[in-house]
């Protein structure tokens, strides 16, 4: 199974600012969550499923400043690997690896490793990857979140 | 065909190295899952105990063609109660193919 990098541009707000005039740290988790949701766009996999997924670790290394601009949030599947993720197999777990860059062309500035849970909805039971990325191929297309401008 | 006292030798074997403990102190003081998380240095959470179980059953699934379903555990689950559920699953001939 092979899933693509994402990539989503996002515009950052005069309220993501701190007092020193840059993206305040908490503010820049917001903006891996907005890249992991472009990331099931790209896979064209849809939430409002019966299996959700859930944050259980995050790991951020702050490289740089972001002042005010574009930020480009970079997303893309590490682990299961592809060969380790198989269609009649079983996974609890999956790590994104996440990149925030100034712009475009622009240099690192956050690196995060994020881990995710699947869990299922109803029950408040923990669910399989597979359960999770079944769940989301036959979810009806529910309201998607713009990128902000 | 492996029987059923090689199976549960080689499910005894994988839940210890998935979970990083020795089979000795995994079942023989038959801990509960929670007991198994604080003891682990590898797991913190029962998302990590699920992974554990899954590379299990993943196993299983390419070296002897055994698919084994994981139920909902609670944490007071001794591991013997694992055991048990993986050997019925092993061990049901209409859960053979994988």
């Amino acid at each position: 199974m092979h899933f693509e990098e994402s990539s989503l541009t996002l515009r950052v707000r005069p309220n993501d600012l701190d007092i020193l005039g840059h993206v305040n740290n908490a503010t820049t988790l917001e903006y891996l969550e907005a890249g992991r949701w472009a990331w099931l766009e790209r896979q064209g996999l849809t939430r409002g499923g019966p299996v959700v997924a859930v944050v259980s670790r995050v790991e951020v290394d702050y490289r740089r400043e972001i002042p005010p601009g574009d930020v480009v949030v970079h997303t893309e599947l590490e682990s299961p690997a592809a060969d380790e993720l198989e269609e009649d197999g079983l996974n609890y777990r999956a790590r994104f690896r996440q990149r925030v860059f100034l712009s475009v062309d622009g240099p690192l500035a956050v690196e995060a490793l994020v881990s995710v849970a699947f869990l299922d909805a109803r029950a408040r039971s923990l669910a399989s990857l597979q359960q999770f990325l079944d769940a989301a191929r036959a979810a009806p297309v529910a309201a998607v979140e713009e990128p902000r401008s | 065909m492996p029987d059923a006292q090689e199976l549960e030798s080689y499910i005894r074997r994988k839940f210890a190295e998935n979970v990083g403990l020795t089979e000795a102190e995994l079942f023989s003081e038959d801990l509960t899952l929670s007991t198994l998380i604080t003891r682990s240095e590898r797991m913190t959470n029962s998302v990590d105990l699920m992974e554990a179980f899954a590379r299990t059953s993943n196993g299983l699934r390419k070296d002897f063609g055994l698919r084994v379903r994981l139920p909902a555990l609670s944490l007071d689950t001794p591991v013997s109660k694992v055991l048990a559920v993986f050997m019925g699953e092993v061990t049901n001939p209409e859960r053979k193919s994988a």
